[in-house]
């Protein structure tokens, strides 16, 4: 646990060997220790009863503002990945309170659970955002709300991750579980919060310009078939040209990026249409748009979430962190492998001490200036 | 990235997602929210006058009043907002939605830099033609909806979309000569020919600071260049005019408007873009104009871009121009083409030996063999046509006006056979000849990169075909491509991943039945495409060079099954095909004696097995290693023989051990001149001392026949497929525990080495 002034933070893990409820209360238990927190997240792994590791959770909490969701893996304060997280916070002078939306319209999302600024008043506020991670409509949610929120409240969050084809997505809210849609928090402190977000790829070669692209789905490159420019400039195995499983797991390894203002944004292949040759992205690459193939290996990526770290933390000011809350990008894992992610979040407890929790998520949020916020292949880290 | 770069990029962007918007209230209502988006700022507006027509980051209802009064009319600002702080704010005015139009951005933290000023800028100016075709595609629905549109107006709504989606293809077109690095007087052409294009083939001129002190401005790009002659001192003087006020500026001259858009490089205005419009069209001009000017601006302003781009288009050593500019005119080729029947082809040249000159005599033999290729391949041509060089030994001819796919083929012909002459000048014998491979721009279709690679496939395929040929592209060339490549790719690494696995096919005593051993034949257990046959892949691994570590690997593998066998079948030997590269290697010989040693198999186990035209004068410089080898104590085999007219006398000369009769020959036993021929064969072999090993008997008749010659061995399907190793295992413990009765009786043949007993040690003296 951290603990600064009386600002506090705690994040314990339990496996559900035992059964999902029991841990549930048990990490929930070891975490708030007997405190009243401000805001708990929950992160669940994906093949778990949600409804049972709620209810467990709550047995401890009450009442207490809640919000989470699932995760492929989730690292608590110390050891491997577990079944569930809990993280609690709390103290004087920090305040929360949480929203949930369902709203077809994935902008209106973003505006409903933006209006819960409207309950919390703070000097500084920051909003929480765990989307679905299979919506891939995250860049229109953070435009939602910053419609609501404007630029002076920065958006950190991360989607909720799941093994896709066996598990299924879910999200957590007070005592409900929800499929799809966005649940949120809104955090309000007598002092700043930290965030940081990096990649660790790097631009190399030549630029392309995105010649035909309605957004999600790029159809070509340089005037090129997107796919075939693609891999040809990657000097791809063959397997990837024809197979959909070799593509995708040599794609994760080679995002794209999008020439932006400050740096090149990492923007993941999710896919490929073998037929058509198009590629396809969850964030969009717009249409006359430059783009550089990005390259990373284990140092770059673990520097970047080192940077991250510090660079949330370098936000508190002269404050210590309480603790960190990070979300890693599923994609981050296949070139880290296993020891990269073990040391990824090795690095993050060194920066973040006891209260950190890491969670791997499907596309990640960051907005703290600029107007964009949607990330892809990064790691955000939030420091209270 | 330099924020130039960048912000040519953002800009194309912009336009694109404009271009979309299909109602006036759809472009007025995404506009702030696309321009936060291209600028990256947390804050941009669009007002009319202190009326908000769009905003983000910017709360519902709060007054904008401080912002556009501190913004005045200089259009920058830092201000201090109630909610956000202090703002860098920067306002560029929009014409289209009236005279307090602007669109207006701000950050928290940040300033503006130069290229993105002139991004917003553009951003401004494209969001009024956006608006302006917005408007006019609403007006025709209206007109449409009352009464029949006239003529007039129709126009007037086409030339507004063609105007939008002209200038997102223009944009576009800009953007990739800029990524890809043209040289900065491209470019520049580029834009003026994008403005012109756009405003209706207007004559259009960029006048800019030149000079090496850049104390003069000159005119740098004109699309009407007899235009500019007559005018160049009036346009510099408007241009000079126009550098010094603050907007576009125009002047009627005559009957005529003259525009001018300052162009700006670090916020300093060095020229400016200069348009002669009608004066009905000044309006619709002017915001075009300024958009292109901003884009200029972008372009020059990437100093990088303008250093690095100094390329010459021409290649050093053959005077030829470069793919770049090869490019470049096809590119213009293929956009002139026009509904005269006439088309475009491109020929993809590669020289067929060039390799082989240039290993052989050296570098700076290769180089003028080099140029005298392209001074050949240029006499074929005409004047419009060009002829460029790619790189290495490969060039490309752009035959701008053919009237036929037949006319493209004969002007390849011609260049192959242009090149294929002696090079005498040189002093080489051999002309290098060369590949041709031949594309044509299908109608309406018109894309440089594409047709260039259509020509490379289709010269790919010529190779294929032994060199000298002429190949028409076909579509299904590319999947042919994109299979050859991914099986080039998967064999670098086959011996690697162990995927290779030979097979062995017996050769048997026809007397007794009994395996003698048996010839190693190589497989390659892909992992998608099963199991594959040399014929699949050792003609890929010769093109790419894999054959050495393939046939090393087979080398080194079939001596180790050897060693295997021998423990049941002590006399068993085993035969290796190699191919005339591995043999012309020189260090041939050393792999042989270090896989025998490796695998401690004596070497008269081994039999190397080599084609038949390796004996010909003109082969491979053989004549060595076999003697090497002989001494080596290995036999040497001549596979398929009697398909490769070598001559009887170097059959004699040459220190081989036995003869395969090809399986066309045994085949062909069933008639009389069929059979004759094998006996021939047998005799010969009989006379030079020679074993005989009958290949592809695969009918009893056959084996009978062969033995009733005096055949003694054979090998083919009748006696065993090739087998895997545990399968010849157990046949070779089989044959070799029981010696079967022969299956037809066969004059004895006193049997003796005499290849071994004639060979002479290479040092000079005879071997006992």
């Amino acid at each position: 646990m951290g603990e600064t002034g009386d600002r506090w933070m705690a994040t314990s893990q339990a496996s559900a060997a035992a059964g999902a409820r029991r841990a549930g209360a048990e990490a929930a238990g070891r975490a708030l220790a007997g405190r009243a927190p401000a805001l708990v997240v929950v992160q669940s792994a994906g093949h778990l009863d949600h409804v049972e590791v709620l209810a467990g959770v709550r047995s401890v909490t009450g009442e207490a503002p809640l919000l989470g969701g699932s995760a492929t893996d989730a690292f608590g304060a110390e050891g491997p990945a577990t079944d569930v997280v809990v993280t609690a916070l709390g103290g004087s002078g920090l305040r929360a309170a949480t929203a949930a939306s369902s709203d077809p319209d994935v902008r209106a999302r973003g505006v409903e659970v933006a209006r819960a600024l409207e309950h919390v008043a703070g000097r500084h506020r920051l909003l929480l955002l765990l989307p679905d991670g299979l919506d891939y409509s995250q860049d229109q949610l953070v435009r939602g709300v910053y419609d609501v929120a404007g630029p002076s409240v920065p958006v950190v969050g991360g989607g909720s991750s799941a093994v896709v084809g066996r598990e299924r997505t879910a999200l957590l809210h007070g005592g409900e579980v929800r499929r799809g849609g966005v649940v949120a928090a809104v955090l309000a402190s007598d002092r700043p919060f930290g965030v940081g977000a990096h990649h660790g790829m790097r631009p190399v070669g030549d630029a392309l310009v995105v010649t035909g692209s309605t957004g999600l789905e790029v159809q070509t490159l340089d005037g090129e078939p997107a796919l075939d420019a693609y891999l040809a400039r990657l000097s791809a195995p063959s397997a990837a040209h024809y197979d959909a499983s070799a593509f995708a797991a040599f794609a994760q390894l080679h995002p794209l990026g999008l020439a932006r203002r400050r740096r090149e944004e990492a923007r993941v292949v999710v896919g490929a249409d073998l037929r058509n040759r198009t590629l396809q992205f969850v964030t969009p690459v717009p249409q006359g748009g430059l783009v550089r193939l990005m390259e990373g290996d284990t140092g770059s990526v673990l520097e970047a979430a080192r940077t991250a770290c510090d660079e949330a933390v370098g936000g508190l000011g002269d404050h210590a962190p309480a603790g960190l809350l990070v979300f890693s990008c599923v994609a981050r894992r296949q070139l880290l492998g296993e020891e990269g992610v073990a040391a990824e979040v090795a690095s993050v407890r060194e920066v973040g001490g006891s209260a950190t929790s890491v969670s791997h998520s499907f596309g990640e949020i960051a907005r703290t200036s600029g107007y964009a916020g949607c990330h892809n292949q990064t790691l955000v880290a939030l420091a209270v | 990235m330099p924020a130039s770069a960048t912000s040519q990029a953002q800009l194309v962007e912009f336009v694109a997602a404009t271009s979309s918007s299909r109602s006036e209230a759809e472009v007025v209502g995404a506009a702030a929210e696309l321009a936060a988006t291209t600028i990256d700022a947390e804050v941009a507006l669009l007002l009319d006058g202190e009326e908000v027509l769009s905003s983000t980051g910017w709360a519902p209802g709060a007054d904008v009043g401080p912002l556009v009064r501190a913004l005045g009319t200089c259009g920058s600002a830092t201000v201090d907002l109630q909610d956000l702080g202090p703002v860098t704010a920067l306002a560029m005015p929009v014409p289209s939605l009236g005279p307090g139009g602007q669109l207006v951005v701000a950050r928290l933290d940040d300033g503006f830099e130069p290229a993105e000023r002139a991004l917003v800028m553009g951003m401004a100016r494209l969001l009024g033609v956006s608006v302006d075709a917005a408007r006019a595609l609403e007006g025709e629905r209206d007109a449409r909806a009352e009464v029949e549109a006239t003529a007039g107006e129709r126009l007037r709504l086409l030339a507004a979309l063609r105007e939008r989606e002209m200038l997102l293809t223009t944009l576009l077109e800009v953007q990739r000569a800029i990524s890809h690095r043209r040289p900065l007087e491209e470019v520049l052409d580029l834009v003026a020919r994008g403005t012109s294009a756009s405003l209706g083939d207007v004559p259009v001129a960029l006048v800019l600071q030149s000079g090496p002190a850049g104390d003069r401005l000159g005119v740098v790009a004109s699309t009407h260049p007899a235009l500019t002659a007559t005018t160049g001192d009036d346009l510099v003087a408007l241009a000079a005019r126009a550098v010094t006020a603050p907007g576009t500026s125009s002047e009627r001259v005559g009957g005529e408007v003259r525009l001018a858009a300052p162009v700006h490089l670090q916020g300093r205005a060095l020229g400016a873009l200069l348009a002669r419009v009608a004066p009905a069209d000044v309006e619709a001009a002017e915001g075009l104009l300024a958009a292109f000017a901003a884009h200029a601006s972008i372009a020059l302003g990437d100093a990088d871009t303008a250093a690095i781009t100094r390329q010459a288009f021409y290649d050093q050593l053959t005077r030829l121009p470069n793919r770049a500019l090869l490019l470049d005119r096809l590119e213009r080729a293929l956009a002139r083409r026009d509904a005269t029947g006439r088309s475009t082809a491109l020929l993809f040249v590669d020289l067929d030996r060039f390799k082989q000159v240039n290993d052989r005599y050296g570098h700076a033999v290769g180089d003028r063999v080099l140029a005298e290729c392209a001074a050949r391949v240029e006499g074929c041509l005409r004047a419009d046509d060009t002829a460029a060089r790619l790189g290495g030994d490969e060039f490309a001819v752009l035959l701008e006006d053919v009237t036929s796919e037949g006319h493209a083929v004969e002007v390849a012909e011609r260049l192959v056979h242009a090149v294929s002459a002696p090079l005498r000048s040189l002093g080489i014998e051999l002309g290098v000849g060369a590949s041709v491979g031949v594309a044509l721009a299908a109608d309406g279709a018109g894309d440089a990169h594409a047709l260039l690679g259509e020509a490379d496939l289709a010269m790919y395929r010529a190779k294929a075909e032994g060199g000298g040929a002429v190949v028409v592209f076909h579509p299904s060339m590319h999947a042919e491509r994109t299979d050859r490549l991914a099986l080039e790719a998967d064999l670098a690494r086959a011996v690697d991943r162990e995927e290779l696995v030979l097979h062995y096919q017996p050769v048997v005593d026809l007397r007794d039945g009994r395996v003698l051993g048996a010839e190693a034949l190589v497989r390659w257990q892909h992992p998608v495409r099963g199991l594959l046959g040399p014929d699949v892949f050792v003609p890929v691994a010769e093109a790419t060079g894999d054959i050495a570590a393939v046939g090393r690997w087979v080398l080194r593998e079939a001596c180790r099954a050897a060693v295997r066998w021998r423990v049941t079948a002590p006399s068993a030997t085993v035969a290796v095909n190699v191919s005339p590269r591995q043999v012309a290697d020189p260090g041939f010989v050393a792999l042989v004696r270090d896989a025998l040693r490796d695998a401690r198999l004596p070497p008269e186990a081994l039999v190397l097995e080599i084609t038949e035209s390796m004996l010909l004068p003109g082969g491979a410089p053989v004549l060595q290693r076999l003697e090497e080898l002989a001494h080596a104590d290995v036999s040497v085999a001549v596979d398929d023989f009697g398909t490769g007219y070598s001559s009887l006398s170097s059959l004699r000369r040459l220190p081989v051990d036995e003869l395969k009769v090809d399986r066309s020959f045994v085949r062909d036993m069933g008639d009389r001149e069929g059979l004759a021929v094998v006996r021939a064969v047998l005799d010969l072999a009989r006379a030079l001392g020679l074993r005989c090993v009958a290949e592809g008997v695969e009918h009893a008749e056959e084996a009978a026949l062969l033995a009733r010659l005096g055949c003694e061995r054979a090998q083919g399907y009748y006696f065993s497929r090739p087998l895997p190793e545990g399968a010849l295992l157990e046949m070779l413990a089989e044959r070799a525990a029981a010696p079967r009765p022969a299956p037809v009786p066969v004059p004895r043949q006193p049997r003796r080495r005499p290849a071994r007993a004639e060979r002479r040690d290479p040092a000079g003296a005879p071997r006992g």
